[in-house]
């Protein structure tokens, strides 16, 4: 039976997945009917054939079979996911609607225009379709779209009434097919038309690499999907790997991907045959990845960003380069997801998620968090309410503890600064994309070293003013670096493009200045680790006869 | 294949039941591999093949019984989840749920007689304390006091468990014992006990006395095996006594055996008068129609409902409007208009499946909707939003009445709210714990025992040794809720429960207000009639 098997990570409401394993899990069988000879499974299923055929028979209305098994999109209800939950909150069932989203995931790559859209009220508090912003190099950006176009039809079908996915799905189609979008533009009184030719478009796994200072780099990968570890390639290059004096390698709100990826990018940065992470289950036999490459003797120190949302795939990559001292963990603890799924296709569009097996760090660590007697929400909004005190602790190559259970813990832990009210407030409304908006409608550009000068502190008042939003002068004057911060990204991303906002935003974060100043660190926790391995590995060879 | 069958009505947590209805059902089937129809038998095959896929490869090894049926007490697993994308009433029950269930049909258990809660101890720890042994229970008569506080059951402590887990403990065959520990106020030891399980009947007319010359109260608590026994009894030794008027309050009971609904209505109306009728896809319609009637006992009639009183309570109801017998008060009620069927699945598992919808006489289908809806909103958020009139009837006389959210009353009455101050002290045990204090100071009360100021003032300082914050004003402007509360826990510790229970009757807003409606529920039946003959003429 060809079909092919895929090892996942998946967590929380985005779907993620893993690489091709074909032959990995021989052992599984697949059939249409219960074939072992376990008389407690057989007993159940019988008894669940048997209630079936009373409620087909017997139900006050007709019974939908498809619902009843299958549940309905909307709710975890039905009998497939019924049975799921029992077992943990990653195994799950994906129908064709979800199904199609997660290959997109997936692959990194679907075919359409490439552009980020989002609904925002407009004048009339109606719900408009906004461009955010094309991707550079993308088809609509190509073709001359900007942040801020109101899309009004697409393929001449009014956008009005419908959601983001519905006019995202009317943009996608097949490659090398022709769309008509329509859109209206500020300071342009007539709707302007263009018509796009789809492409594949890169759903980016790393989507800023830049230096952050000289021989400095910033790195975020936001997901591993199927090209994460080639883009990280061109990344490295790009940085100038060589000449580095150290990397900060961001992996905040990644909630993970595909396992092959996640070991070929701790690949890079690992000696050549050090562990990255290994996984056993019931029925599937203990598989070890380790690095291949290896790190070609690029050992700059590295300082690894997580947060509560780093998980899976994530995870195993904090994880191996804390394991080996490889890098300075900074951020909050991570999510906490131990747990490796298999894809087991089920009708043409129909999958299944199944949890086969658990993944272990270098140090022997499970960091999956508990999830016995927790409620589905609890277990993926609320993680304080589920951390349960450490109870299982390892040592790194340098002899430093480690704690599994609960995700990673940071060697450094660094709680984000809390958005004030007004940050908040201002937040909520598209208020700087809209003053962008109007700025550049006036000034039409900006220079490349712009910064919102007192001047146009007060253009951005007086526009707040117009647009009926209440700030005292007070709350005004505590937020002004905020402010300024924000008018300045919004603007150089309209002009220079997201990446060059991206660098801007990232200098202003505080979890990536602090980490700046601790390559020193890093690199001595690597250099204590060497020592404290030779030391060790001196104590046996003088111990052996 | 023998199966018992049973017709239910199940809402809320409180399982319900209802008569033994062999044959009505012969059509139902059950095989061990489903039937022909090849849209099931493909949905079928996709499940076992998930089964088999699950079964072969998930980590740990699988509990076959947890996937399918589900751990206790949650709607997980292959056959509730399958229910749930049926209604929110079709349910799957699994040996312990069972059990319970049975217990509610049947209105009887075997265990020692005494209600328990759970309450906040000296600690802060939740600890089980007795709230009251039933007069003439084992545990009565083995000198069980109301507070006192349950430490071990069997030689197991009762730390961490829920009163649920304590009463399940208590629970047993009749005629086994049960030792177990308890702490008293007053001695330093635990007090020990061996006491031998007997059956304990629950009431389901819990109450029936006269609450004014000639005016009758009767509250039905829910409908189980003997609820018609109870009502028969009390009627007759109402009528015996002269009854002219009668208040039948229906809030709070969730339903229950549909039998029982029909016989109670029975009582209310002519002969031959409809009381309900139902009918599903595989279910034929079935007619149910007052067999012997009321005898010409035409006294008025008012029926208080609110939003708990729900599927038996509202055939009831539904009747007693839709033939203009009696004047319905209170809020509307639940609406639930689906019939279940109980089947036995196991020795101790059954299936409650929807068969049926019942209609009241006027032809109403009173079920709320539930499409869309989630099982939280459908049991705690009903009745937001405009109600829909598209399905509007007549009753005998004529007065227009609506299907589709529960039964209207015909005149809508809020109970009064509390103050956060009267709600706080009840919730925390307040007055629980002061009577406990008080009979230890005075040892007893008189009948006639009236809450003075003085008591008011011994009650706030047992309240500032309890470290609760209370002001005078607080106290002025609760007074006449704390006055009854203690005096009703007073009389509930040294008179029982029937007295106590008449204390919070006598002193209930809306039955004050049935009392005022009296003359209107006359004049509903009496225009009605006057309709109906007119209608008759023409």
């Amino acid at each position: 039976m060809a079909k092919t098997r895929r090892l996942v990570f998946y967590v929380g409401s985005t779907i993620m997945l893993c690489t091709v394993l074909g032959g990995l899990y021989g052992q599984q069988v697949e059939a249409t009917t219960s074939d072992t000879d376990d008389s407690d499974v057989q007993k159940s299923i019988g008894s669940f054939a048997k209630l079936l055929d009373i409620v087909e028979q017997n139900y006050a209305e007709p019974v939908d079979a498809d619902k009843a098994i299958f549940g309905s999109t909307s709710s975890s209800m039905g009998a497939i996911p019924g049975m799921l939950r029992t077992l943990d909150p990653h195994s799950s069932f994906l129908d064709p609607h979800t199904f199609e989203q997660f290959q997109e995931d997936q692959e990194g790559k679907y075919y359409g225009v490439g552009m980020t859209i989002v609904q925002l009220p407009a004048k009339l508090g109606k719900l408009v379709t906004t461009v955010v912003e094309p991707m550079p190099g993308s088809p609509a950006f190509r073709a001359g779209l900007r942040p801020g176009d109101v899309i009004i039809s697409v393929d001449k079908k009014s956008t009005e009434n419908l959601d983001v996915p519905a006019v995202a799905s009317l943009l996608k189609g097949p490659k090398g097919t022709v769309v008509h979008i329509e859109i209206t533009r500020e300071g342009t009184e007539q709707p302007l038309e263009f018509d796009v030719t789809r492409d594949e478009i890169g759903g980016r796994g790393v989507d800023a690499a830049f230096l952050i200072a000289p021989g400095l780099a910033y790195i975020h990968v936001a997901t591993f999907n199927e090209k994460t570890n080639d883009e990280l390639v061109q990344a490295l290059k790009k940085v100038n790997e060589k000449d580095l004096q150290g990397m900060i390698f961001d992996l905040r709100d990644n909630r993970g991907g595909l396992l092959q990826e996640a070991v070929d990018v701790a690949d890079h940065f690992l000696e050549k045959d050090q562990l990255i992470v290994y996984h056993h289950g019931r029925n599937s036999p203990e598989k070890r990845w380790k690095a291949i490459e290896g790190n070609r003797g690029n050992e700059y120190p590295m300082v690894v960003l997580i947060n509560r949302y780093s998980a899976s795939a994530a995870e195993i990559v904090a994880g191996a380069l804390q394991d080996h001292d490889r890098a300075l963990v900074m951020g909050e603890p991570s999510f906490g997801k131990g747990l490796v799924q298999s894809e087991y296709p089920l009708s043409e569009k129909a999958f299944l998620l199944l949890t086969t097996a658990r993944y272990y760090t270098p140090s022997g660590r499970l960091i999956q968090r508990n999830y016995q007697d927790v409620s589905l929400y609890d277990y993926l909004y609320d993680r304080d309410a589920t951390l349960l005190p450490h109870t299982e602790v390892k040592h790194t190559d340098g002899g430093r503890e480690v704690y599994g259970g609960g995700g990673i813990t940071p060697d450094i832990q660094f709680t984000e600064p809390k958005s004030t009210l007004t940050e908040e407030m201002l937040s909520q409304q598209p208020v700087f994309f809209d003053f962008g908006k109007h700025y550049l409608g006036i000034h039409k550009t900006i220079p490349k070293d712009f910064t919102a000068s007192p001047e146009v502190v007060a253009e951005f008042k007086e526009f707040l003013a117009g647009e009926k939003i209440q700030i005292s002068d007070h709350d005004f004057d505590a937020n002004l670096d905020f402010i300024k911060n924000r008018i300045r990204t919004q603007l150089v991303a309209v002009i220079y493009g997201e990446s060059e906002a991206l660098r801007i935003e990232r200098q202003n974060d505080p979890l990536v200045a602090n980490a700046s100043g601790r390559m020193s660190q890093a690199a001595q926790l690597l250099a204590n680790a060497k020592k404290y391995m030779a030391g060790r590995n001196q104590a046996k060879a003088l111990a052996r006869p | 294949m023998k199966q018992t069958q049973r017709l239910i009505w199940f809402v809320l947590s409180t399982v319900m039941l209802c008569a033994l209805l062999g044959g009505l059902y012969g059509r139902i089937v059950v095989a061990t591999t489903v039937g022909d129809d090849s849209d099931v038998q493909t949905s079928f095959n996709a499940f076992t093949k998930v089964y088999d896929l699950v079964e072969q490869n998930y980590a740990d090894p699988l509990d076959a019984d947890n996937a399918i049926f589900g751990p206790t007490d949650t709607s997980l697993g292959a056959i509730p989840g399958m229910l749930r994308t049926l209604d929110p009433h079709s349910n799957f029950f699994d040996p312990r749920a069972f059990t319970r269930m049975r217990e509610d049909q049947e209105g009887k258990y075997f265990g020692v007689g005494m209600s328990i809660r759970a309450m906040p101890g000296k600690l802060g720890k939740m600890v089980t304390v007795v709230v009251q042994p039933m007069p003439g229970s084992p545990a009565f008569r083995a000198g069980i006091h109301p507070g006192d506080i349950i430490v071990s059951v069997n030689g197991q402590t009762t730390d961490g468990l829920s009163s649920t887990d304590v009463a399940t403990r208590l629970k047993g065959p009749k005629g086994t014992v049960v030792h177990f520990a308890i702490s008293r106020e007053g001695s330093d030891k635990p007090v020990e006990f061996t006491i031998t399980r007997d059956e304990i009947s629950r009431k389901s007319v819990d109450a029936a006395f006269f609450i004014r010359p000639g005016i009758a109260y009767i509250r039905i608590l829910s409908f189980n095996e003997t609820t018609n026994d109870e009502l028969t009894d009390a009627l007759n030794q109402l009528t015996e006594k002269g009854m002219q008027g009668l208040i039948l309050d229906l809030r709070g009971n969730p339903g229950g055996l549909l039998n029982e609904a029909v016989q109670v209505t029975d009582h209310f109306l002519e002969r031959n008068q409809l009381i309900v009728y139902h009918y599903g896809r595989r279910s034929p319609e079935k007619k149910y129609v007052a067999r012997n009637g009321n005898d010409g006992n035409e006294y008025p009639m008012v029926v208080l409902i609110n939003r708990y009183s729900a599927s038996a309570a509202e055939i009831v109801t539904g009747a007693l409007q839709d033939h203009d017998r009696a004047l319905v008060m209170g809020e509307p009620s639940f609406g639930k208009g689906l019939v279940q069927t109980v089947m036995t699945l196991s020795e101790h598992t059954a299936l409650a499946l929807t068969t049926a919808q019942y209609y009241t006489p006027s032809g109403r289908w009173i079920q709320r909707d539930y499409s869309d809806v989630s099982l939280y909103d459908y049991y705690y958020h009903y009745n937001e939003g405009p109600a829909d009139h598209s399905d509007a009837r007549l009753t005998d006389g004529g007065r227009t009445v609506y299907g589709g959210r529960g039964i209207s009353p015909d005149l809508v009455v809020e109970e009064p709210k509390y103050s956060t101050v009267a709600t706080n002290l009840a919730q925390r045990g307040a007055f629980f714990d002061f009577g406990k204090y008080y009979l230890g100071v005075h040892k007893t009360i008189p009948e006639d025992f009236e809450v003075t100021d003085a008591v008011l003032q011994e009650f706030k300082h047992f309240l500032e040794t309890k470290k609760i914050q209370i002001t005078d004003q607080n106290i002025k402007d609760n007074a006449d809720f704390i006055k009854r509360h203690i005096r009703t826990q007073l009389v509930l510790v040294i008179f029982g429960e029937d007295k106590a229970s008449k204390i919070a009757i006598d002193n209930d807003y809306l039955v004050g207000k049935a009392l005022e409606h009296m003359g209107q529920a006359r004049d509903l039946m009496a225009s009605a009639k006057k309709y109906m003959a007119s209608k008759a003429v023409n």
